[in-house]
């Protein structure tokens, strides 16, 4: 049989056509593969209508659509520590002189009193429906009065459209004073109320004082350990997402408050004392003001 | 790829021989060429594995137990695997973090080989990491923020977690809180 030089070219042709598309068709197979298992996970994470925080029954978006076999997490709490947490990456961990260093003790601070901060979370309405009877005769007028104010400054100017925040950062857990990774700004530089802004306006509010720092922190602390989002900011009605807190320029943060059963986002200036560009306009909104301004600078 | 350039180098070599000597060869070894070149490129255009710094950290460290001092953290992410470069004064600790499985070891600079680390623990609250019992302690709350938000179940109202090492570098046992007395001592 004669093979003519011509014949060879055109099969080598062939050939060469044909691994040249082979490339792209293993690209296709393994890109189907790559959106079959795309989809598996969409699938697993629709699946049960859970929400993406823990309050949802639809479990963590982790979990495999294909059942629960109870050693998901076997492989241990640790890991290479290298996906950058939503808050970012710490250039200064700003540990105390007297912070003893690196220790796997646990720290004296954690046997803390339990403070008046509600121990409860939406969902566990006997003891939420205890407390609010128990409570409603003897403040009555006051948090009628708190509430009426509330309702006003909501529709005036706090803001409900905005793109929902993580209110479970990495930074917020025990030991979140010194894990806030912001750089700049007052964090670590503020100590304690009152700020430069309160003594003026407190005799027209009527109330003598802020709540103190290690108020503030035991709540955060009591939330941590509670897992709640939120803590109640002290002689308000607002619940205040402490995770959701974040340094907007150099003194100033944003963060998130539920009230009225909705959620604003909020901006304030902790050095001007205002809420979204204006003076608080009662002692609650100040409140407010003060427990931002704490989980996000102060010392924790 | 591998298997590629084998089978166009022998299918060349077979229609070289029947055709040695003529001009035809020289062109078609010039189409070979621009296939390999061509088939070459994709590979030379994906992305080495260059070490990528993920931070620098002035933090606090403490070595064997010793009283805290002040050091520097570079986390670098290098292939595979993520090196921790402790410096302390004129010492350098680095440790090698893999994941699937987790896997820790410790750099020994006289052998210059990576050793398996034994235990690993870290305290949430005291932002604290040791390797090796208190071998090598550190503050470093970029760690264990990055941690807790990958792994929020297995974290999630946790404080102290343990891990101890078997010979062959995987995690043998994970112990939580309570569950740590006694454990790594």
């Amino acid at each position: 049989m004669k093979h003519s030089p011509k014949r060879a070219i055109t099969a080598f042709a062939l050939v060469l056509a044909g691994v040249i598309a082979l490339p792209i068709g293993a690209a296709s197979a393994l890109d189907s593969q790559t959106l079959e298992s795309s989809s598996g996970q969409l699938i697993a994470r629709k699946g049960g209508g859970g929400s993406s925080g823990r309050k949802g029954g639809g479990g963590s978006s982790a979990r495999k659509a294909s059942g629960h076999s109870g050693f998901s997490n076997a492989g241990g709490g640790f890991n290479r520590g290298s996906t950058k947490p939503s808050g970012g990456w710490s250039k200064d961990a700003k540990v105390g002189k007297g912070s003893g260093g690196p220790s796997l003790s646990r720290p004296a601070s954690t046997n803390r009193k339990a403070i008046a901060s509600p121990k409860d979370t939406r969902g566990r309405d006997g003891n939420r429906d205890l407390n609010r009877d128990g409570n409603r005769d003897i403040s009555r007028n006051v948090n009628r009065n708190v509430n009426r104010n509330v309702n006003r400054d909501i529709s005036r100017n706090w803001n409900r459209n905005f793109n929902r925040i993580n209110p479970y950062p990495g930074w917020a857990r025990p030991g979140w004073g010194v894990a806030r990774p912001w750089n700049h700004g007052w964090y670590g530089g503020w100590n304690n109320p009152p700020w430069g802004w309160w003594g003026a306006r407190a005799a027209t509010w009527g109330v003598a004082s802020l709540a103190t720092a290690a108020i503030i922190n035991d709540a955060v602390n009591d939330a941590i350990d509670d897992h709640n989002a939120y803590i109640m900011v002290p002689n308000t009605n607002y619940e205040l997402l402490y995770g959701t807190v974040q340094p907007s320029s150099s003194d100033s943060v944003t963060f998130i408050v539920q009230a009225d059963s909705n959620e604003y986002q909020l901006n304030a200036n902790c050095n001007s004392g205002t809420i979204n560009g204006q003076d608080p306009s009662n002692a609650e909104e100040a409140q407010l003001l003060n427990a931002a301004c704490q989980v996000a600078y102060g010392s924790a | 790829m591998e298997l590629f350039p084998t089978i166009v180098g022998e299918f060349f070599l077979m229609l070289n021989r029947k055709i040695l000597g003529s001009r035809l060869s020289h062109r078609i070894g010039l189409l070979v060429a621009a296939a390999a070149v061509l088939f070459a490129a994709p590979a030379l255009a994906q992305p080495q594995s260059q070490p990528a710094r993920l931070y620098k950290l002035e933090t606090q460290c403490s070595l064997k137990g010793s009283k805290p001092q002040a050091c520097v953290v570079e986390a670098v992410n290098e292939g595979n695997a993520t090196l921790y470069r402790h410096s302390i004064g004129k010492t350098v600790e680095t440790i090698r973090v893999t994941d699937s499985p987790v896997r820790m070891s410790v750099w020994v600079g006289r052998t210059k080989s990576w050793k398996n680390l034994d235990t690993a623990a870290a305290r949430f609250s005291t932002n604290t990491i040791c390797f090796n019992g208190l071998d090598l302690c550190v503050i470093n709350p970029n760690y264990l923020n990055s941690v807790r938000e990958d792994r929020p179940d297995a974290t999630a109202g946790r404080d102290l977690i343990k891990v101890q090492f078997g010979t062959d570098g995987r995690i043998d046992l994970t112990c939580y809180d309570n569950g740590c007395k006694g454990v790594g001592q």
